[in-house]
């Protein structure tokens, strides 16, 4: 057997050991000198506990190490064997409690010195040691470090205040965030530009405030305990929301803020909307909500004077004259382009509102309507833009719905579609109707290209730094 | 580039055993150093690339083809470099990733990087050694201590008689 491979440049065997998981990258440099410390040069780092403790991933689930000092001790060890080499990725999934904080503390210090870029650090969901807690003041011994994600862990406020200066971007998943903890990360990440948290535990209030906080994104899914958010965030452009219960959001100082989107699990959120939200944030160019639809009597609809694009989802709509939306649209005197989404439908008594007249939308270039089965309330609502909408050029009915998964995230959701018959009348009733010579009509189950139907975020970087 | 003319510009390629390859300009222009001496006017006549030889350049050129005939869906993508690794043997990885490293053409490097890496998945060192022939440099001593270091590397590897 010729040693074809030994033939390969450096660059090379790295780039092939690169793709190997690190356990087995690590066990190259056995097998000859050569090979001796390119492992050392490969800069995404992936352990586990089962790798640090000598387990053979996958065998128990459930092993129970017997102190958390010799997962530390052992990651610790690695760390020193490759120092001097760089590693700018770094994924740690382990156990750990309280006892062996100092120890994890050094193995912290050490990566920041290694010129750690990303870091991903998950509590091992396996293990009986479920308190891995990461404390604010590390962030400062991690300087060049740009992402970090935490998951499954505790993340502790701190009384020391040591700023990192290139933290752009903190993700928080599955994480008990301890009462001071978002102020602390704010106050000691100065660069700070996207924070997005999914799943964690938080206290009754957060706080996003301060003179001089960089921070443009934040993301807040489905976080229990919070009662109260309060904002004075001059920088901050995206906000976005989902939670099963309504919170208060105190809106002190953001008048950057451009993007937001709200959905309250099984509420009607169309009152707020209309009232307090409209009030506090009249400038938003771009509004996205999901609302369950069942009652919008709202006498008072609010201004939103700079809305540029809406989106709506509305689900478990009961049997609806849609018209209702219109009073909504004459609040939104600029707008650009509506999506509307009926995404479940119900049928209940008929809510009857009165015929309005037609009020010309001047600036409304692109309407789609998802979830559109055909019926009459339908029909109207989509004639009625036709008829007002005076400069349109897009009308895109779709059958499917089109849902917001979030961050930047849109997916058609499938269901049954249109018999030939239905999808033609839809066609022929709308066709030729707009007052817009511009206007072009399709009606289809759903686009061709789904990926790139979704509207692009171009409100600014923040949101691509998140990916 | 010539690209406003309509017509498909094409490329002669010349690998280092003097054999004479066409390939369409836009499938060339995957490879980055092809890409360049297009951009800088280099490309009119007969483009000499001298660390590829002609065995290999056909296979990179099939593999130009195939991938650019694919509209930009990374699913289908990485589909048709599957099948096209799939049944290639080392000595042809080998010689793939040096002629990938010489045109810079990252996909297909990555590609055969990986294929490369999945070979060595789980295996114990011993039989690494013998399937790439690699002969063992290291003092007993020597081996036994980077062993040490290394002792957490060595759970979970696939059963060997020889390791």
């Amino acid at each position: 057997n010729e040693d074809l491979i030994s033939q390969l440049s450096d660059d090379i065997l790295i780039l092939i050991i690169s793709r190997l998981s690190t356990r087995d990258a690590t066990r190259t440099s056995l097998l000859a000198r050569r090979w001796r410390n390119l492992y050392r040069y490969v800069t995404e780092i992936e352990l586990s506990c089962y790798d640090l403790l000598e387990r053979a991933p996958g065998i128990s689930r459930s092993f129970r190490p017997k102190s958390s000092d010799s997962v530390m001790n052992a990651l610790d060890s690695f760390l020193r064997l490759r120092s001097g080499s760089k590693i700018p990725s770094f994924r740690l999934t382990a156990c750990s409690n309280k006892s062996a904080t100092d120890r994890f503390e050094q193995c912290i210090s050490i990566l920041g010195r290694m010129d750690v870029e990303s870091f991903f650090l998950e509590g091992c969901r396996h293990s009986y040691l479920l308190d891995l807690s990461f404390s604010c003041h590390l962030f400062s011994k991690m300087p060049l470090l740009k992402k970090i994600e935490l998951s499954n862990c505790y993340l502790q406020s701190s009384l020391r205040s040591q700023c990192n200066n290139s933290i752009q971007n903190l993700v928080l998943m599955d994480v008990s965030v301890s009462p001071g903890a978002i102020e602390s990360v704010l106050s000691n990440c100065l660069k700070l530009h996207s924070l997005m948290m999914t799943g964690c535990a938080c206290p009754s209030k957060l706080s996003f405030c301060g003179p001089h906080l960089e921070l443009k994104s934040l993301y807040i899914m489905e976080c229990e305990g919070v009662k109260e958010i309060e904002f004075y965030a001059s920088n901050l452009v995206i906000f976005e929301f989902t939670n099963p219960v309504q919170v208060d959001f105190i809106f002190d100082h953001v008048p950057q803020l451009q993007s937001t989107y709200i959905y309250i699990f099984e509420k009607n959120i169309f009152p707020y909307v209309c009232g307090k939200l409209a009030v506090d944030l009249p400038d938003l160019k771009s509004l996205n909500f999901a609302t369950r639809g069942d009652n919008f009597q709202e006498s008072r609809i609010n201004m939103f004077g700079n809305l540029r694009r809406l989106y709506i989802n509305v689900y478990s709509l009961p049997k609806i004259h849609l018209l209702w939306l219109t009073s909504f649209l004459h609040s939104c005197p600029l707008l650009q382009e509506f999506h509307l989404t009926m995404n479940i439908c119900v049928h209940g008594p008929l809510v009857e509102k009165e015929k309005q007249a037609v009020v010309f939308h001047s600036e409304l270039k692109k309407m789609e309507i998802g979830g559109f089965r055909g019926t009459e309330y339908e029909m109207e609502f989509a004639l009625y833009i036709l008829k007002s909408a005076i400069s349109l050029e897009i009308m895109n009915i779709n059958r499917c719905p089109k849902v917001y998964s979030g961050p930047d995230n849109w997916r058609w959701e499938y269901v049954h579609s249109w018999s030939e018959n239905t999808r033609a009348r839809i066609q022929t009733e709308l066709q030729g109707q707009a007052v817009s010579k511009t206007a072009q009509l399709t009606v289809q189950h759903e686009p061709d290209d789904p990926l790139h139907s979704g509207p692009s975020c171009s409100l600014c970087d923040a949101c691509c730094v998140q990916r | 580039m010539a690209a406003e003319t309509g017509t498909p510009t094409t490329l002669t390629l010349k690998s280092n055993d003097d054999e004479l390859f066409s390939v369409a300009e836009s499938a060339a222009i995957l490879s980055v150093t092809i890409r360049n001496m297009v951009e800088d006017g280099c490309a009119g006549g007969v483009i000499p690339l001298d660390n590829v030889d002609g065995k290999t350049l056909a296979s990179v050129i099939t593999y130009m083809n195939g991938i650019s005939a694919i509209p930009a869906d990374e699913e289908k993508k990485k589909s048709y470099r599957d099948k096209f690794l799939s049944d290639k043997d080392f000595e042809t990885l080998a010689d793939m990733v040096l002629a990938a490293n010489y045109l810079n053409m990252s996909c297909l490097m990555d590609a055969v990087s990986a294929k490369i890496a999945q070979v060595m998945e789980k295996k114990s060192v011993g039989w690494v050694r013998r399937k790439f022939g690699i002969e063992n440099d290291y003092t007993p001593e020597e081996e036994a201590a980077v062993k040490e270091e290394h002792k957490w590397t060595f759970e979970g590897v696939e059963t060997d008689d020889d390791n």
